[in-house]
């Protein structure tokens, strides 16, 4: 039996959970300009807000779906509210906007495990049976079909809002300057919020997604931002679009990679790829391309 | 703020700190008198807490079985040792310097009880594991017990049954844990042992929910049977239904973890074949027990394995009966645990070897449409 | 009184652990997140040399600490071309390759079994069994360890990390190899951090790779962000709060599985409201 087309499926699966990560990371770096590590508790915000409606409510799929995106979207707002629209404010450097925004991940999880218990749980219960799909030789769920379809439907919807409308280039007009952006009568707080609100919905739906096609805990977050973050660097940090290349590439890199060695080196393969990228590329797969 | 200032804050910090530990070390100094205080060691956080709770609530109704009916009564303080050896080991200090108890219940995890053997070995304190399966804690020390029996026999159980059921080529995928790793290595030993060949063993980190390409070079290497070492119910239940969804239909080998109620329900772990202790479920002793804790705490946790409940609701009661009869000294205590001989109780019977293992019976069983039949060697 | 000593002990091991980072991100400003990488290679080195040679402590510990100054060599080399967020996230990604070959290496490390019985220090014959007269052993350690910190510091090699913290452009303009300093702090720190790592390993008696992965890292810089960047005291002073405080938790009554969750949410909450409203810690004198 050929390994290869499995392979390729399965590095599809992990880039497009990857991608739905990166895209929302990127979006929100390229407004603001620091490593958010807090989008990755928005993962487990959707997850479990998903699993609290479709599993105690009884709420069906799409009500689920449709209020764990738009939680995600209210605490990442708030994160920018609360936390790092002051820190801007007082022109904090990087490095404390990142810790702030580790802090802020740090007790979220933590009252995420408080309320939910820190049991594995699955959202089988949105997904009802799920089938199989044939490429070849190589399968994949129909939940993990519609995870791929998302990526790439979230992947044409950025770029067409980000190219299309004057929302768009205010977005784009922040990223390069925000300091410029402001002079020209941009009122940059609301853009930055907004692109909060967008990002953080994006990783909601990640969150779901992952609850679907496996499941949820509380700690989802940091393994889901960790990988995100990785495809966000090697993918070009800031760019959508690098986000989502960089999710596929680093997806391959892993399941070919434990192709020859052992598979419990998976994530040591992931962030060997990382280094070399910062070493050798550090601008990422695109370069300097922006959105 | 200048360098006064900051050393005053440091100091001041200090003594807040200090005063902190003081009050609390003070307020849990009064002893009720003929009251035997026992300590618990269990994961109540973490990734492991769903056993950690399910251990819990069996220390509970077999406390409180004990309290109703004897004339000793115990107290059972309760402290987390999260999985990890250190976090137990500061467990362990804290239970015997400052609660003064000279009898443990656990830890639950390997790694909690290896933890906390050294400082209950210097303390001369009795540590009991109820459900610590790795074979190092066998020379952990003099005054370290378990009522579980080492991986060592189940690892060498099932690869007898797969050599005897014909399969000579076996795909092994095994989590990165301490538990699952000693499973793993004593299967593979003893399966090379009577001749069989290993095609292709794959690990995978714990943090993982992604098996699909170590599935996919297991499939591919085409062997006669697989053997799956998950370490929690969570990541056995997503293997097992990777396994499934990648259209894998070779005979699947596992252990204890497929006896969950939450695989059983969703079915993936169909058709398992599993060593575990001989632990009937509809036994007289294990249906009081289950019976007794569905009644306090409701259902137990679908992902920790009924067993261990049974394991360690049977450890409180061999615990509490041997100082009820000899006495609070652990060295007499650890004289009577070492004598310990074919004692029934929830998780079958019991006797204690020379190194304090416990010497248990293992049986092979099959998860059938959701339920658990024996089957033959 | 045991148990206090005990808190004494592990508050001198992360003591160590903290003076030796806040070099690199107090002083440096470079923000590692890879340190209990080092702290687990020491331990691993002290624990393979104590259970499976002659060895003593003390000659374990000085290849400990040389081990792990290697490896940070070896990493350092790649880290010091970087800056900021981005040594950030490289240093964390060594922190995950280091914490992988402890575990997946299982032919040396034994992997997720973690090793058993090692030995306690022993000099001329003493063995340091007993806790007080290993505390006495850790906080000597400790005294040696801070000595050497205040000696960089005060010493023009400590200005120059200063100075690099400050604007490393500028010292390049100088003519000053600022790649250089760098990895020579980064080799220093890996080596101090070493010195805990082979206190821990002895003083637990057993050790396995899910104490060095990155929420240790992470634990080890908030404790010098709480004590303030830029003081060896207040490294110091960080250690002794977050080593206590989850410890005083414990006595406080809250229901145990709440407890734990409850730690991770106020050290969560005090890093945020630290950056908002006091970035450089309690008693620190640099802002990140």
């Amino acid at each position: 039996m050929d390994i290869v087309p499995q392979l390729i499926v399965n590095s599809l699966i992990a880039g497009s959970l990857y991608a739905l990560v990166a895209m929302g990371f990127n979006l929100v770096f390229g407004a603001t300009r620091f490593f958010n590590l807090a989008h990755g508790v928005l993962a487990a915000v959707g997850g479990y807000t998903a699993f609290y409606l479709g599993s105690t409510l009884g709420a069906p799929v799409w009500v689920a779906v449709i209020g764990a995106v738009a939680a995600a979207a209210l605490v990442g707002y708030g994160f920018e509210r609360l936390i790092f629209r002051p820190l801007r404010a007082r022109r904090a450097s990087n490095l404390v906007l990142l810790v702030a925004s580790l802090g802020a991940f740090t007790a979220v999880e933590a009252l995420i495990a408080m309320l939910f218990t820190s049991q594995f749980r699955t959202l089988a219960m949105l997904t009802g049976a799920t089938h199989i799909i044939h490429f070849g030789s190589g399968v994949m769920t129909s939940v993990q079909a519609i995870i791929l379809g998302s990526s790439v439907v979230v992947l044409i919807a950025l770029r067409l809002v980000l190219t299309k409308t004057s929302f768009g280039r205010a977005v784009r007009a922040v990223s390069d300057d925000e300091e410029v952006a402001k002079i020209v009568g941009i009122d940059t707080n609301s853009i930055i919020g907004a692109v909060f609100i967008i990002g953080s919905a994006v990783a909601g739906l990640a969150g779901v997604f992952a609850g679907m096609d496996t499941g949820i805990e509380p700690r989802m977050g940091f393994l889901i931002l960790l990988k995100g973050v990785i495809a966000a660097i090697i993918g070009g940090i800031g760019s959508v679009y690098g986000g989502f290349l960089g999710a596929f590439l680093l997806g391959f890199a892993e399941n070919f990679g434990i192709w020859q060695i052992s598979g419990e080196w998976k994530d040591a393969i992931a962030f060997t790829v990382l280094i070399l990228f910062l070493l050798f590329r550090p601008q990422g797969i695109l370069g300097k391309k922006r959105i | 703020m200048n360098s006064k200032k900051r050393t005053f804050a440091a100091v001041l910090a200090l003594i807040v700190l200090a005063g902190a530990v003081w009050w609390g070390t003070a307020r849990t100094a009064p002893q009720s008198s003929g009251v035997i205080k026992i300590g618990f060691i269990g994961p109540l956080t973490g990734d492991a807490a769903p056993i950690g709770e399910s251990t819990r609530n069996a220390v509970v109704s077999a406390i409180d079985e004990v309290n109703a009916s004897s004339t000793q009564k115990y107290e059972v303080i309760y402290e987390d040792g999260r999985c990890d050896g250190p976090t137990s080991a500061s467990a362990a200090q804290k239970l015997i310097n400052i609660d003064k108890v000279k009898f443990i219940i656990g830890g639950i995890c390997s790694g909690e009880t290896l933890g906390a053997a050294p400082v209950a070995e210097a303390a001369h304190i009795i540590l009991l594991s109820p459900v610590s399966s790795s074979p190092d804690i066998t020379k952990a020390g003099d005054y370290i017990f378990r009522t579980f029996a080492s991986d060592a026999t189940s690892g060498q159980k099932v690869a007898e049954a797969i050599w005897s059921r014909g399969y000579r080529s076996i795909a092994v995928i095994s989590e990165q844990t301490d538990y699952a790793q000693a499973l793993k290595d004593i299967f593979e030993a003893r399966f090379k042992e009577l001749g069989g060949t290993i095609v292709t063993s794959e690990g995978y980190e714990t943090t993982s929910k992604d098996f699909r390409s170590q599935l996919t070079k297991a499939k591919a290497a085409n062997p006669d049977a697989l053997y799956l070492v998950p370490n929690t119910s969570a990541s056995g239940q997503i293997l097992l239904s990777q396994v499934k969804d990648m259209g894998i239909t070779t005979p699947l080998f596992s252990n204890e973890l497929v006896t969950t109620p939450s695989l059983l329900t969703s079915g993936v772990s169909n058709g398992v074949i599993f060593a575990e202790v001989n632990f009937d479920k509809n036994s007289p002793a294990a249906a009081a027990f289950l019976d007794a804790y569905t009644k306090r705490f409701g259902t137990m946790d679908p992902s920790s394995p009924p067993i261990y409940g049974a394991s360690t609701y049977d450890s409180v009661h061999l615990l509490t009966d041997l100082i009820t009869t000899y006495g609070s000294n652990p060295d007499t205590v650890k004289g009577a645990l070492y004598a310990v001989k074919d004692r029934p109780g929830a998780a079958g019977q019991l006797t204690i070897d020379r190194n304090g293992d416990a010497v248990r019976e293992y049986v092979l069983k099959q998860v059938v449409n959701g339920q658990i039949v024996p089957v033959t060697q | 009184m045991e148990y206090i000593i005990h808190l004494a002990i592990l508050v001198s091991i992360y003591a160590i652990l903290a003076i030796s980072l806040q070099l690199l991100v107090g002083y440096t400003g470079l923000l590692s997140v890879t340190h209990a990488a080092f702290y687990g290679i020491g331990a691993y080195v002290v624990a393979l040399l104590l259970t499976n040679t002659g060895i003593g402590f003390f000659g374990a510990l000085a290849l400990g600490i040389l081990g792990s100054a290697l490896a940070a060599l070896l990493i350092g080399l790649v880290l010091s071309k970087f800056r900021d967020d981005y040594y950030a996230l490289g240093s964390l990604g060594f922190n995950v390759i280091v914490f992988s070959v402890l575990l997946n290496w299982q032919g040396l490390t034994r992997g997720p079994l973690g090793i058993p019985g090692i030995s306690r220090p022993e000099l001329f014959g003493f063995v340091f069994s007993d806790n007080a007269f290993f505390l006495l052993l850790a906080l000597l350690l400790l005294a040696i360890v801070y000595a050497f910190g205040r000696l960089i510091t005060q010493s023009s090699f400590g200005r120059t990390l200063e100075a690099i913290r400050e604007d490393e452009e500028a010292l390049s303009v100088f003519g000053y190899r600022t790649s250089g300093f760098k990895l020579l702090i980064f080799v220093l720190s890996a080596g101090m951090a070493a010195v805990a790592g082979a206190l821990f390993a002895s003083y637990i008696t057993f050790i396995d790779p899910s104490s060095f992965n990155i929420p240790e890292s992470i634990f080890m810089l908030s404790i010098i962000i709480l004590g303030g960047l830029g003081t060896l005291r207040g490294a110091v002073l960080g250690a002794l709060v977050l080593v206590l405080l989850p410890e005083a938790l414990r006595f406080v009554g809250f229901s145990t599985d709440i407890a734990a969750q409850m730690r991770q949410l106020i050290y969560g909450l005090l890093l945020v409201l630290l950056m908002l409203y006091r970035p450089q810690g309690l008693v620190g004198k640099f802002k990140l």
